[in-house]
C-alpha cells in the first residue's frame, strides 16, 4: 500500500468502527448587512479601514482621484514608485507622478523591491472589516498583475470603485466563487488586505508596518 | 488507544521539572501575566460586539464535526482539485516521511536558502534541523519565530512564539547576534528585523508555509497574518511548500466565512488578521507573479487515530486560535516551555499525548485545575476538559500492567478519584476539598504498599508504570505556597 492508501485506510478505520453515521453539513446562504445603500457601505468601509490605521480617500472625479495620489506621492518625498497596468492606473500615475521614476509590474523584483509607493486598483472592497480583494492571475478578473505591486513598496495605494464594495466577506467569498465554478478554476492567488502590515510581536506592543506595506491608502471613486 | 505518532524535542515526561523552575522565573512569569492578560481582555472585548457568536461557534464546530466525520473523503476531493490546478499533494505517515518529501523536493531544484512562515506542524517535526542537514538553510520569517530562531529557542506560544520574551530582552539579543547597537523602542527593533529578513525573502529558492485550511472544494489553502511575510513566503520564491495536518481540511470556500469570523478575534482580538492569501495552484501565465511549482504535504504524524470517538476527534477541530493558552490560569503562570512539547497549554496537554502517546505526556493531562475557561473561550467548542478527563482516565488504564492485583485496587482508587472531580468540577470549593481529599488517598495508595520495600509483583509495576506519582501538594496549592513566599 502506498502512504496515501495507508492513511485513508486508518482514517477509514477509526471512522467506521464509531458506528457513528456522518453528518454532512449544507452550506448557508449567504451572510449580507441587510438592507443597505452604496452610500451605507461607502461610509462603513471608510470607518473601518480607518479604523485599523488604512487611510481612505472618497473622491468623485478622477481629476480629485489624481490629485490625492499626487499628494501621498508629495508626502513619501523621493523615489520610484511601481505602478500595474490597468489602464486607470497607467492614467492616474501619468499625471500625478511628478519627478518620480516610474517601474512598471514588468521591472525586475529588485527593482520593485526598492520602490516607496506601489499602485493598483483592487477587485473588490468589504465594507464590514474595510478589506481589499485582490485576485492575482485570472485573465477575466484582474487586469493587471498586483501581487508584487501591491505588497513590496513601503506605501500601497489602492483604487476602488464603490460599485465594487459588499457588505461582507461572505459577500466577498461568494465573488470569487463564482468564477470558479465548472471547470473553471480560482485565480491562483485572492488576497485580502486589512489595512497595513502589522506586529505585535515584541512585548504585545502594536507596530505598524512589517514585511508587507506601513501604509495602506485606497481611493474611493464613489461616482462608479 | 494512545497515539504512535512523535513530537520533535518532545520533553513533557520532564513537566514535573520544568514546571516548578517556570515558577521561579520571575521575569517570565511578569512577560507572562502581561501579555496573556492584554490579549485575552482585547478578545473579551471584540467577541462580546458579536451578537451571533454562540451561533457561529456551533456552526464551525458542527463543520468540524462533519469533517471528522467524512475525513476521507473531503481529503480525497481536496487532491483532487488540488491536482487538476497544478498542485502537487504529498501523504505523510510520520514526520521522518513528511521531512523526506520536503529536504526531496529542496534538493531537487538545488534548494540553499529557504524562507519560512510560522507553522507548528514544522515545529512538530523538526523540519528546520532536517533542511540544515540537507544543505538547506531556513529563515523563519514571522517576526516571533524569527526572534525564537535566533535565540536558539523554541516558541512558547502557538500564535505569540516570542510572549516570554521583553522587548529589553530582544533588543539584547539582537546586539548580541547582529553585533551592534540596537534601538529602545519596538518600532525600531522590528525595523531591523524587517531589513535583515529582506534580503532573504528576494534570495530563497523555497518558500515554506504551514495552512490554516485547506477547501476541499476548490483545492486551495488558506493563510492568515499580520505581517506581510506569508504574502512574501508565498509570492517570491519559485517553489513554495505547504506543510500542514490532514485536519485542517474544510468542505467548502463559504465555510470560510464562519471560520474567518472567529479565528481573529478569538486569537488577537482583532475582527479580522490584516492578510488572508487564497492559494489555488501555481501561476498560469508565464507573465504573472507567484512560483511555478506548489506542494501541499498532508501530514497524519497519529492524528487519524483520534477519530471515530468523539471525545478525542474534538482535538482535531482545533484550528489553534491560542485563546485558551492566553485564558488558562496554569499556562498564566508556567508558560508554554514548562510543557515540554510545541503544543503547550490547554490544547497541547490533550494533543501532545495523543499525539505522541499517553507514556510521553502522562503528566500533562492532569496539569490543570480543569477550571473550564479554555472550553468557553474555545471558538469551536472544544470540551478540553472533557478531553482532559478522558485522558487521564486512560492513563490509568493504560499505565499499570493489568494481572497485578495490588495495583488493580490502586486503579479502583483512582478511579473513585476520577469520579469525584467530575463532581467536584462543578464549584471551586468541591473542587478544592475533593482535590485535597484525593490526593491524600492517591498518596496513600501509593506509598502504603510500599513500606514493606516493594514486594514481588510491585516492584515489576513500579520500575515500568507511567503513571505519575500524584503531587503531595496540588498544581493550585503549590502555586498559592509560591505567591505567598514572594510576598513575604
Ligand atoms: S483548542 Fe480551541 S481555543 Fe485552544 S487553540 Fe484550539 S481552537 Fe483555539
Amino acid at each position: 500500500m502506498t502512504t496515501r492508501e495507508d492513511i485513508l485506510a486508518r482514517i477509514r478505520g477509526h471512522i467506521d468502527a464509531s458506528g457513528v453515521s456522518p453528518r454532512p453539513t449544507e452550506p448557508v446562504a449567504v451572510r449580507t448587512l441587510g438592507n443597505v445603500t452604496q452610500d451605507d457601505l461607502v461610509e462603513e468601509f471608510a470607518q473601518q479601514l480607518e479604523g485599523v490605521a488604512g487611510c481612505c480617500h472618497r473622491v468623485g472625479t478622477l481629476d480629485e482621484a489624481v490629485t490625492v495620489l499626487a499628494k501621498i506621492i508629495a508626502e513619501s518625498g523621493e523615489g520610484m514608485l511601481a505602478r500595474s497596468s490597468e489602464t486607470r492606473v497607467i492614467d492616474l500615475v501619468e499625471q500625478a507622478a511628478g519627478a518620480w521614476e516610474v517601474a512598471t509590474e514588468q521591472s525586475p523584483r529588485e527593482v520593485l523591491l526598492d520602490c516607496a509607493i506601489g499602485v493598483t486598483t483592487a477587485s473588490w472592497g468589504i465594507a464590514e472589516h474595510g478589506t481589499i480583494v485582490m485576485p492575482s492571475g485570472d485573465a477575466d478578473l484582474d487586469r493587471e498583475r498586483t501581487r508584487l505591486v501591491a505588497l513590496l513598496p513601503l506605501v500601497h495605494v489602492a483604487i476602488l470603485r464603490a460599485s465594487d464594495l459588499v457588505g461582507t466577506i461572505s459577500e466577498a467569498i461568494a465573488r470569487v466563487s463564482s468564477h470558479g465554478v465548472g471547470d473553471r478554476p480560482l485565480p491562483p492567488t485572492v488576497t485580502f488586505a486589512t489595512g497595513p502590515s502589522r506586529t505585535a510581536d515584541i512585548q504585545q506592543e502594536l507596530v505598524l508596518g512589517v514585511h508587507g506595506p506601513h501604509a495602506q491608502h485606497v481611493i474611493l471613486l464613489t461616482a462608479e | 488507544m494512545s497515539g504512535s505518532g512523535s513530537i520533535h524535542h518532545l520533553k513533557s515526561r520532564e513537566f514535573s521539572t520544568l514546571y516548578p523552575s517556570a515558577l521561579e522565573n520571575v521575569e517570565l512569569r511578569g512577560a507572562l501575566a502581561f501579555g496573556t492578560k492584554l490579549v485575552s481582555n482585547r478578545r473579551d472585548n471584540t467577541v462580546a460586539a458579536v451578537d451571533d457568536w454562540q451561533d457561529l461557534r456551533d456552526r464551525a464546530s458542527a463543520i468540524k464535526a462533519d469533517v471528522m466525520s467524512n475525513l476521507d473523503h473531503y481529503l480525497e476531493t481536496f487532491e483532487q482539485q488540488a491536482q487538476a490546478v497544478g498542485t502537487h499533494v504529498h501523504w505523510a505517515s510520520t514526520p521522518a516521511e513528511a521531512r523526506s518529501i520536503i529536504t526531496g523536493i529542496a534538493q531537487q531544484h538545488g534548494a540553499s536558502l529557504a524562507v519560512k512562515s510560522k507553522s507548528m506542524v514544522s515545529e512538530e517535526i523538526g523540519l528546520n534541523e532536517a533542511l540544515e542537514q540537507s544543505g538547506v538553510r531556513p529563515v523563519e520569517t514571522d517576526l516571533g519565530e524569527w526572534i525564537v530562531q535566533i535565540a536558539n529557542e523554541t516558541p512558547s506560544h502557538i500564535v505569540a512564539p516570542a510572549l516570554h520574551r521583553s522587548r529589553e530582552d530582544v533588543r539584547e539579543l539582537f546586539a548580541r547576534v547582529l553585533q551592534r547597537p540596537m534601538p529602545e523602542d519596538a518600532e525600531g527593533l522590528t525595523e531591523v528585523a524587517r531589513l535583515e529578513l529582506r534580503q532573504a525573502f528576494a534570495d530563497a529558492d523555497i518558500g515554506i508555509s504551514g495552512a490554516n485550511f485547506l477547501v476541499a472544494e476548490t483545492g486551495s489553502f488558506l493563510v492568515l497574518e499580520n505581517e506581510g511575510n506569508i504574502r512574501m513566503t508565498t509570492s517570491l520564491p519559485r517553489v513554495h511548500i505547504a506543510l500542514v495536518g490532514i485536519e485542517k481540511v474544510l468542505p467548502r470556500l463559504s465555510d470560510l466565512d464562519v471560520f474567518l469570523r472567529l479565528i481573529g478575534r478569538s486569537g488577537t482580538g482583532q475582527k479580522l488578521t490584516s492578510y488572508q492569501t487564497l492559494v489555488t495552484g501555481p501561476r498560469r501565465r508565464a507573465d504573472d507573479d507567484g512560483p511555478d511549482e506548489i506542494h501541499v504535504v498532508l501530514l497524519d504524524n497519529s492524528r487519524s487515530s483520534l477519530l471515530g470517538n468523539a471525545v478525542t476527534a474534538q482535538t482535531l477541530g482545533c484550528i489553534r486560535c491560542g485563546a485558551c493558552l492566553n485564558t488558562c490560569p496554569v499556562y498564566r503562570q508556567i508558560g508554554g516551555h514548562a510543557y515540554g512539547s510545541v503544543y503547550p497549554g490547554p490544547i497541547g496537554a490533550i494533543l501532545t499525548p495523543q499525539l505522541a502517546g499517553l507514556h510521553e505526556a502522562s503528566q500533562l493531562p492532569f496539569a490543570s485545575s480543569l477550571c473550564g475557561a479554555c472550553r468557553d473561550v474555545c471558538p469551536v467548542k472544544i470540551d478540553i476538559p472533557e478531553v482532559l478527563l478522558h485522558l487521564r482516565a486512560r492513563s490509568v488504564e493504560e499505565g499499570p500492567s493489568a494481572r497485578d492485583a495490588v495495583t488493580n485496587k490502586k486503579i479502583r482508587q483512582q478511579g473513585g478519584g476520577f469520579r469525584m472531580w467530575s463532581w467536584a468540577m462543578r464549584s471551586p470549593w468541591r473542587y478544592r476539598m475533593a482535590g485535597r481529599v484525593a490526593r491524600t488517598m492517591a498518596w496513600l495508595a501509593i506509598r502504603v504498599p510500599l513500606v514493606g520495600r516493594c514486594a514481588g509483583p510491585l516492584r515489576g509495576w513500579t520500575a515500568g508504570r507511567s503513571l505519575p506519582s500524584p503531587p503531595r501538594r496540588s498544581f493550585r496549592s503549590e502555586m498559592a505556597r509560591r505567591r505567598s513566599e514572594r510576598r513575604s
